[in-house]
């Protein structure tokens, strides 16, 4: 064994060349399925579009890796650093099937990096609920109809995900709370508590907490895959603040690339491939031989390997099955459902604006919120019984970002008052409405699956390796658009409560930029109603497998990600074994 | 000699640490050439003063700094002369992996490409280095390295108070672009005239790319306002007058380009060339960049607490800061902004959780 690898745009050890698991994509649930599959002496292969900034990743040197991420604004937020550049690969959208999609920059773009979208996410890691897995049974049977709307119940329960709901904790290094202040009571049972307890809360959170318990609710701890101690070999969170959005530059957060993917390259039986962008898997009958991509020297090569898996996000995972089989209905999709019930999550933004400063860019962005408008009981077993509508978790959040504010107040409503250039625009930033005394609450309501909303290959926009790129067809359902309406009151009274100034809801509900994305190649046990099994293998191929949320039948009103790696963690054991 | 520390570290920059085995330095025989003046930045000397004075009306200096103090047009000229180096490996593309080209010439005494002499002298030396160096941070990184910038120490672990112990700058370094980063920025900076790879997508058009083009003709045009207006040159324009010039309806898609830049350039991190010495930043009371010191400075086993900074916490206001409020302009800014928001409401009794009244 030979680490690091001296190889350019290598990782691990580059004597392997013949792999029992090739892996696309090294986001969260590609880090998982390296590591389990390592662990059972498999060897893997992991192949990234982007870029590596992790530099040691593959060191056993303590303290490696060095991360290139830093604090840094303009890299990280306006630069599009490990991120998908639109003047590389954009996508189009449009809501309705009847127009061709128009080309759209940022349609729910998600990593390009190793450690894929998790590097730049502030690791929010709820769990789902009980309720969660059987959502179409639980709506049937509480009387509630939505007409369009495509719900199904998962081919497996909350008890049998929860083993590796904790291993995911583990191994991730999730902060958090089960008991006294902070605990989330709408939080189904758990076999164990968290293995830190929470990070230092940052002020933004206490205020909106403050105002969330005197309206009556109950204000959580966020969990989240940040240390709060020194965890696993890595440093403990120190505050620094810009988080959402930014990867880690201390390792402080426990994303995949740096806490499974690592252990993965360690054992020696895992290489990554990064800057190499897969354009189709080449198979024959029931059975997928190998991997065509497109290296950082513009060189297409193939690799072979026994297993397959797809884990490049729902939209590119999706995308690959049609480029994969030119001018056939797509590779997997005797269904017809590749591609379909793509979901994100409705957000609803209240925002308050107060007297004092919030000092945003302090903080890990997320350290509290609350569940009380996730719509189910105490426990998270059944819906609420008083019938109201299934929101979704909240986030208490402000603005850490300077640059960004001051763009804000070039928006033309702004500047028509300020004026577009002088003191006008200094005064704004001097006294930072829309920054320092700002804090929001988050809502990720429930998105409500959709055969209509769909992912497929747009007929006339290529990206900058001459592929078609995903359209993207999504419309919101009155289901979560009511869910929206019902809640917008409610959370501008917490914001009230919490001493702000202004309170007011953002009329722009955002679904494109949320990173949640799901859907796509839906598991079920019926595979004339699913793409893929319990297990994550496509019905149609004896060894493909869905390695992240496009297996989601629905997209509960949490963030994915904890659940995508625990997916993950079982469908890789399930192939190591 | 061995360059040990700046090989390392510019090995590391373009992902290929171990890549190249360290040798020593040897001479190739020269052919004697003339040293070549170095590439000269995008902007003219003329360009660059119409910048700077145009920036300075975007964002005015009155009692405190503003755009001209930040050193805005130092960070628009470092972005729009962005890869503008020796292109010492001959791929046509200029960047940190012209670096590894000049060592390995250095280090083998051989080189594929003419260029890596850099400084033209006829020999592989550290002169080269040198020379690369200084050519290619005429213009700025895309994306600096990191993770740490120097202005923030580590904290001292016995104490959990900041140490004496500061790390190096990592965000002079450039992080490393892959072809198709280096195809996007190419677009943005000089346009997509010779980029077939992006032929399709209508995203690769327009004001999103050709940045140098925008700014010759948006600064022509900023000229020509001025005489038509004025019958001056924009420079002998009062501020008032370069105002007026600058909110001219034909101005208006370059002023918006041109805000954008002017406050990236006051509130980025000093190393893309604005912000100089962290001006901005004071300015609006901003941290920056904080790492790796942070905000929490870890957790005291003895008392069973998180130590933060204590001029700047992060679970509670700083130290004697007050519920004082917005100014009353903006707040009645805000009051029209806001009140046609769905939900808006100015509630009654407004109060500051956690600051002592």
């Amino acid at each position: 064994m030979s680490l690091p690898s001296a190889v350019p745009g290598v990782l691990g050890e580059t004597s392997l060349d013949d792999f029992d698991v090739v892996i696309i994509g090294s986001g969260p649930g590609g880090c998982a399925a390296a590591h389990i599959l390592t662990q059972a002496n498999l060897s893997v292969l992991v192949l990234e579009a982007g870029n590596n900034y992790f530099l040691g990743l593959d060191d056993p040197a303590p303290g490696k890796p060095t991360p290139l991420f830093g604090s840094d604004e303009l890299k990280q937020s306006a630069r599009f650093f490990g991120k998908q550049d639109p003047l590389i690969e954009p996508r189009t959208y449009r809501e309705n099937a009847a127009v061709p999609g128009l080309a759209n920059g940022d349609v729910n773009t998600l990593g390009r990096t190793v450690g894929g979208a998790w590097i730049h996410a502030d690791v929010k890691v709820p769990r789902f609920n009980e309720v969660d897995f059987r959502m179409a049974s639980a709506l049937h049977d509480a009387g509630r109809v939505y007409d369009g709307a495509n719900f199904a119940d998962w081919p497996l329960t909350y008890a049998e995900l929860e083993p590796w709901y904790s291993m995911a904790e583990q191994l991730s290094g999730v902060s958090g709370t089960t008991t006294g202040e902070g605990a989330d009571p709408f939080a189904s049972p758990r076999s164990g508590p968290y293995p830190m307890p929470p990070n230092n809360r940052m002020y933004a959170d206490l205020v909106l907490s403050e105002g969330s318990r005197l309206a009556g609710y109950h204000p959580i701890v966020y969990p989240a895959a940040v240390n709060s101690r020194p965890y696993d070999g890595r440093p403990a969170c120190v505050s620094c603040g810009l988080c959402s959005g930014y990867g880690c530059p201390n390792n402080s957060k426990g994303s995949g690339a740096v806490t499974m993917l690592r252990k993965a390259l360690l054992t020696g039986r895992c290489q990554v491939r990064y800057n190499c962008f897969v354009t189709r898997l080449v198979h024959s009958g029931r059975t997928v031989t190998g991997v065509e991509y497109i290296d950082d020297r513009s060189d297409r090569l193939t690799v072979g390997g026994d297993r397959f898996i797809l884990a490049a996000s729902p939209i590119e995972d999706a995308r690959l099955c049609f480029l994969s089989d030119p001018g056939g209905a797509g590779l997997g999709n005797s269904s017809g459902l590749v591609g379909r019930n793509l979901m994100f999550h409705l957000q609803t933004i209240a925002v308050g604006i107060f007297k004092q400063r919030m000092h945003g860019e302090r903080g890990q962005s997320v350290t509290g919120g609350m569940v009380d408008f996730r719509g189910v009981e105490p426990g998270g077993m059944a819906l609420a019984k008083d019938g109201r509508p299934l929101g979704g978790i909240i986030e208490f959040g402000t603005n850490s970002e300077a640059i960004d504010e001051a763009k804000q107040y070039g928006r033309q409503e702004i500047t028509s008052i300020a004026g577009q250039l002088g003191l006008g625009l200094k005064q704004l930033m001097l006294d930072s409405p829309l920054r320092d005394h700002l804090a929001v609450m988050i809502m990720q309501a429930e998105d409500a699956p959709q055969l209509g909303n769909r992912v497929d290959l747009d007929p006339s926009v290529t990206d900058v390796y001459g592929v078609p790129v995903p359209r993207v067809t999504h419309v919101s359902h009155a289901f979560e658009l009511q869910a929206s309406q019902y809640y917008q009151p409610r959370m501008v009274e917490v914001i009230g409560k919490a001493g702000a100034q202004f309170g007011f809801v953002n009329p722009d509900l955002d679904k494109l930029g949320t990173r949640h994305v799901m859907g796509t190649l839906r598991m079920g046990t019926d595979p004339s109603a699913s793409v893929c099994n319990a297990a994550g293998k496509f019905h149609d191929l004896d060894n493909l497998y869905c390695g992240d949320g496009a297996v989601f039948p629905t997209a509960s009103g949490y963030n994915p990600t904890l659940t995508i790696i625990a997916l993950a963690l079982r469908m890789a054991d399930a192939i190591g074994g | 000699m061995r360059l040990v520390l700046t090989r390392r570290r510019f090995l590391q920059l373009a992902g290929a640490a171990g890549a190249v085995s360290i040798v020593p330095l040897v001479r190739r025989a020269g052919a004697g050439l003339e040293p070549g003046p170095p590439l000269a930045p995008f902007l003219n000397e003329a360009q660059y003063s119409l910048v700077r004075d145009a920036t300075a009306r975007i964002f005015p200096s009155d009692s405190t700094p503003g755009a001209l103090e930040a050193g805005v047009a130092d960070y628009i000229q470092g972005m729009l002369s962005l890869l503008p180096a020796a292109d010492a490996n001959c791929d046509g593309w200029r960047g940190s992996a012209d670096f590894i080209a000049v060592i390995r010439a250095i280090g083998t005494g051989t080189s594929d490409c003419d260029q890596s002499d850099v400084n033209r002298d006829g020999q592989y030396t550290e002169a080269d280095l040198t020379s690369a160096r200084v050519s290619l941070f005429q213009a700025r990184a895309v994306f600096a390295g990191g993770p740490f910038s120097g202005r923030q120490p580590f904290v001292d672990p016995e104490t959990l108070q900041p140490s004496d112990n500061f790390p190096r700058d990592a965000f002079l370094d450039f992080a490393p672009l892959n072809r198709v980063q280096r195809i996007a920025w190419e677009a943005r900076i000089r346009g997509t005239a010779n980029l077939p790879e992006l032929s399709g997508n209508p995203l690769a058009t327009g004001s999103r790319v050709n940045l140098r083009q925008q700014y010759s003709d948006g600064l022509t045009l900023i000229e020509s306002q001025s005489q038509t207006i004025f019958g001056k040159s924009f420079a002998e324009l009062t501020p008032a007058q370069q105002t007026q010039v600058l909110n001219s309806a034909p101005l208006r898609s370059f002023v918006n380009l041109l805000r954008a830049h002017t406050v990236e350039g006051m509130f980025s991190a000093p190393e893309y060339g604005g912000n100089r010495d962290g001006i901005g930043w004071s300015l609006i009371g901003y941290g920056g960049d904080s790492q790796p010191l942070g905000y929490t400075l870890g957790f005291d086993e003895k008392t069973q607490s998180y130590v933060e900074r204590s001029d700047r916490p992060n679970s509670r206001p700083n130290p004697g800061e007050t519920c004082g409020g917005l100014s009353t302009p903006v707040q009645t800014l805000l009051r029209v902004l806001l009140g046609m928001q769905p939900e808006f409401q100015e509630f009654d009794e407004p109060y500051c959780f956690g600051v002592p009244s």
